[in-house]
């Protein structure tokens, strides 16, 4: 394509899709603690007014988070050994005055917490603190391996007719080796 | 292709057309019914991710198939036009305008209608009387519950305030504090009053006509908070069809010590509940809508861009089936009009249509069959008319005839071999060339004059020619016929020449033959009387006859008799072999005939003499002495021929431009094998006379560049026919 088309391309999904998203996920880090993968990462510049009013209206909303361990391989496709989705979903009482969050992992509701505090919600679905995203049991992998993140915040209609769903960038951990010490990554 | 794949193949066409149709017919109800059901659906439905993505992808679907079929009908035009096929400039126009007439309008009505769609929600959300209520309605519930929950915080710290400094840890003053609470709780008429020391439970009040029961349990959470901020609030529900209490609590003291917290509580009735909680659920129902309004608009016009692209789908494959029909067999025409123009006759359009193309399509197969049809004919007739050639050429080279012909500008066209050798010019080229130049010497040149001479009306030309070639004399009969095609236009001339030589000297050979013989007979005849006097006058001589004087005088008399006789014969053959060319001058034809036929008139009683002269030929330009005496002759032999009663006519007229003189008798006539020989010297039916008379008609007739021929007359006798140039 050439310049002028890219240039043309651009400012029609500007007008007609919106602007591009800032939001990025960051402070990634792993942690294997006694068999179980724990994860914290943070989500920035994720939630904006358009989202805190769809939570006020009382509309279901939040992130969803992909993981996937996945194991580097050399001049190939990197081979996933395992994936799971945490859905991190806040639900406005207008009566009550209360957020409700609730967290999903592949579908299963794990926790629910309610909370008044608009600046506790944000945390709550941005922050997350040693979580474990899936059982490592059973994953063998002597080699180094690395944990992939991304978060999905939300869908836009392009040209005003084509439903796309906004993603952050993936983002990886340092490499790390399933079995080892905590804190023992490369 | 025959009937039967025709009719299997049309059939199939009409279960494509119909199954298609049906196929959209389903597809737009589909999509109707889903119009219809989606009024009643739930947004989160309507606006599902689920849906938007199934219904972005059915487009998408869509799109693909539709620039399929365009861009496949466009390449196959590309490569057509590239080709030069003939009808791919029809076929691309017709494709342009059908695919056109269908993208144009559905694109427009999509435009226009999701513009349309795109107004009414718009409009709808942007209605201020709606967002208006919805927003007073909200705002209504809420300050039901502010209120409640100012009154309660300013009761809570009036508590707070009031029990201030009672040892609340210790539990001998829990009496007092009781009675304290119960005081404050009437008077400040609440439903619900509790005391806390940080989370540990101290006391509680629930006034008993307030529609609680029992204590609400607020969890330590509420109270947790109320720490962390100072003041919490909190909406807590009863049992259904009880109402809610609302919450409010204060914590006093200073932070980082142990703190008292004061909860008070109104109840708040059920139907006036259950009635702010609806506006509020309304207002956000309608702030949710807002917030969705995009996805309502791209799933609206997801649908409508999906029954967009199947009208358009279907009117685009409609377009180009229809265009496939009229150019197939307008295609197929022209390749049969290309094959026609290589000459492939056997060529036939199978393309089947119904219509004015089907008409089209069998007119041509019509015109190419008879146009083969022709062909086979005319190759027949070429082919008969080769042979025919052959033969005629063969005919004409083996024929003892020489024939020549020529085109109207002097051409000769036809010369056989016979002509050539004829004419001592075997070796030349003739055919293809001017006779003027062919025929350049003096001798040829008479028969360049035949071919120059006007044949009259009749066409027709006969002469005798006399001519020296190589070293010797030549006689030929030379026929001229005008040639005329089919439209009576002249187109040329041929000449038949008949070489007469050998057969004119073996005719006079036998004529000199009959003439000696003849001339002995006639000599003979008077030789005998003079023989048998002279005896008789011997015999009386030496018989010393008396009477030999008388018989001397009469012998003699006999013998001179006889000797004139014979030399009035000779005297005939000499004035024949003498007779002196014609010498034309313009003679009064009529009185010559009419005084000829006075010399017959009462000459034979019972014979009628007549004589008729058309006006038109009293003149003519001719020997008058010879005509005369050939009128003479015929008429001898006629009035000698015919018994009484009969008749002799002489008719003169002109025809076609030449004198006719027709001497008609009703005698016995004269018999087929006698006429061939009749005009030669010497020949005589009657059996006496010198047998020259009808020798020297024909001669003075064939001098003056004439013809005689006889024929039978009508009803019996016979009639002689002159024709002599007239002028």
């Amino acid at each position: 394509m050439s310049l002028g088309g890219a240039a043309i391309l651009a400012g029609l999904l500007s007008i007609f899709g919106g602007q591009p998203t800032t939001a990025q996920l960051s402070d990634l880090s792993v942690d294997v603690v006694d068999g179980r993968l724990e994860v914290s990462f943070r989500l920035r510049e994720a939630i904006d007014e358009e989202l805190i009013e769809r939570i006020e209206t009382g509309l279901p909303s939040g992130f969803r988070y992909q993981f996937k361990l996945v194991r580097p391989t050399r001049n190939w496709f990197d081979n996933t050994l395992i994936t799971s989705q945490l859905e991190a979903v806040a639900m406005y009482n207008a009566v009550t005055r209360e957020y409700q969050v609730n967290y999903k992992l592949d579908g299963k509701l794990t926790t629910s917490r309610v909370l008044t505090d608009r600046q506790e919600l944000e945390a709550a679905l941005t922050q997350f603190d040693r979580f474990t995203p899936f059982p490592i049991e059973e994953i063998k992998a002597r080699k180094p391996i690395h944990l992939r993140v991304r978060a999905e915040l939300g869908r836009r209609n392009l040209l005003l007719l084509i439903p796309t769903t906004i993603h952050t960038d993936w983002i990886e951990s340092e490499r790390f080796v399933l079995g080892a010490a905590t804190g023992d990554q490369e | 292709m025959d009937i039967r794949e025709e009719l299997l193949r049309r059939r199939k066409d009409s279960r494509w057309i119909i199954g298609a149709l049906g196929a959209l017919l389903l597809i737009l109800s589909a999509i109707f019914y889903f119009i219809q059901r989606s009024r009643d659906l739930p947004i989160d439905e309507v606006t599902n991710r689920v849906l938007l993505f199934v219904l972005w992808y059915i487009n998408l679907v869509l799109i693909i198939t539709i620039l399929f079929v365009l861009l496949r009908n466009l390449f196959k035009l590309v490569v057509e036009r590239h080709q030069g096929l003939f009808g791919s400039k029809l076929k691309t126009k017709l494709v342009a305008t059908y695919i056109a007439l269908a993208l144009v309008p559905v694109l427009l009505l999509f435009v226009y209608g999701s513009q349309l769609l795109q107004g009414w929600i718009d409009r709808w959300f942007n209605e201020p009387a709606i967002k208006q209520v919805m927003e007073q309605g909200y705002e209504v519930a809420q300050a039901l519950y502010v209120q409640a929950n100012e009154r309660n915080l300013r009761d809570a710290r009036r508590v707070l305030d009031e029990i201030e400094g009672l040892e609340l840890q210790d539990p001998g003053a829990r009496p007092a504090l009781a009675r304290k609470l119960q005081a404050l709780l009437n008077e400040l008429e609440l439903d619900f009053l509790s005391v806390y020391r940080d989370t540990d439970f101290v006391h509680a009040i629930v006034r008993p006509q307030s529609g609680i029961g029992v204590v609400p349990d607020h969890g330590d959470r509420f109270l947790l908070e109320t720490l962390d901020k100072g003041v919490g609030e909190k909406i807590l529900p009863m049992p259904e069809g009880q109402g809610r209490v609302l919450l409010s609590a204060v914590a006093g003291g200073p932070s980082g010590e142990t703190r008292t917290i004061v909860v008070t509580g109104s109840h708040l009735e059920a139907r006036l509940a259950s009635q702010s909680e609806k506006l509020i659920q309304a207002f956000q129902g309608y702030r949710q809508l807002e917030v969705r309004k995009s996805d309502i608009k791209t799933t609206y016009r997801l649908t409508f861009l999906m029954v967009t692209l199947v009208i358009l789908l279907m009117t685009s494959w409609v377009g180009l089936y229809l265009a496939r029909r009229v150019i197939v067999p307008i295609e197929a025409v022209a390749e049969g009009t290309r094959r026609l123009s290589e000459g492939d006759l056997d060529y036939q359009v199978e393309v089947p249509a119904d219509d004015e193309l089907g008409v089209l399509v069998r007119s041509f197969n019509r015109m190419t069959t008879e146009l083969r049809r022709n062909k086979e004919d005319l190759m027949a007739a070429n082919r008969d008319l080769a042979e025919e050639r052959a033969v005629i050429a063969a005919v004409l080279q083996n024929v003892a005839a020489g024939v020549i012909s020529i085109d109207q500008e002097g051409r000769i066209i036809t010369c056989n071999r016979v002509a050539l050798t004829m004419l001592r010019q075997p070796n030349e080229q003739a055919v293809g060339r001017p006779f003027q130049e062919l025929w350049q010497d003096p001798e040829r040149r008479k028969l360049a004059e035949l071919f120059e001479e006007d044949p009259g009306p009749s066409g027709r030309l006969s002469r005798g020619l006399r001519l020296f070639l190589g070293d010797e004399w030549k006689t030929f009969e030379a026929k001229v016929r005008t040639m005329r095609d089919r439209d009576g236009n002249v187109s040329g001339r041929v000449m038949v020449l008949e070489d007469l030589t050998e057969l004119i000297s073996a005719q006079q050979m036998a004529a000199w033959n009959d003439a000696a013989r003849r001339v002995a007979h006639e000599i003979k005849n008077p030789l005998t009387p003079i023989k048998l006097t002279a005896e008789r006058l011997l015999v009386r001589y030496r018989q010393k006859d008396r009477s030999l004087g008388k018989a001397l005088e009469e012998g003699m008399e006999t013998i001179v008799r006889e000797v004139d006789s014979m030399r009035g014969m000779v005297d005939e053959f000499s004035r024949f072999a003498r007779m002196r060319p014609p010498q034309p001058t313009q003679v009064d034809l009529g009185r010559l005939v009419d005084d000829t036929l006075k010399l017959y008139e009462s000459l034979k009683p019972g014979v009628e003499i007549e004589g008729v002269i058309a006006p038109d030929a009293r003149s003519a330009l001719i020997d008058g002495e010879q005509i005369r005496r050939a009128l003479i002759n015929l008429l001898d032999n006629a009035v000698e021929a015919t018994s009484a009663p009969g008749r002799v006519s002489v008719n003169v007229h002109a025809s076609n431009g030449s004198l006719m003189i027709d001497v008609a008798d009703t005698g016995a006539g004269i018999p087929a094998a006698a006429r061939e020989k009749l005009f030669l010297p010497h020949f005589s039916t009657k059996g006496r006379g010198t047998g020259l008379g009808l020798s020297i008609v024909y001669r003075i007739i064939n001098e003056h560049h004439g013809s005689i021929k006889v024929e039978d007359n009508q009803p019996r006798g016979t009639v002689f026919r002159i024709q002599l140039p007239q002028g």
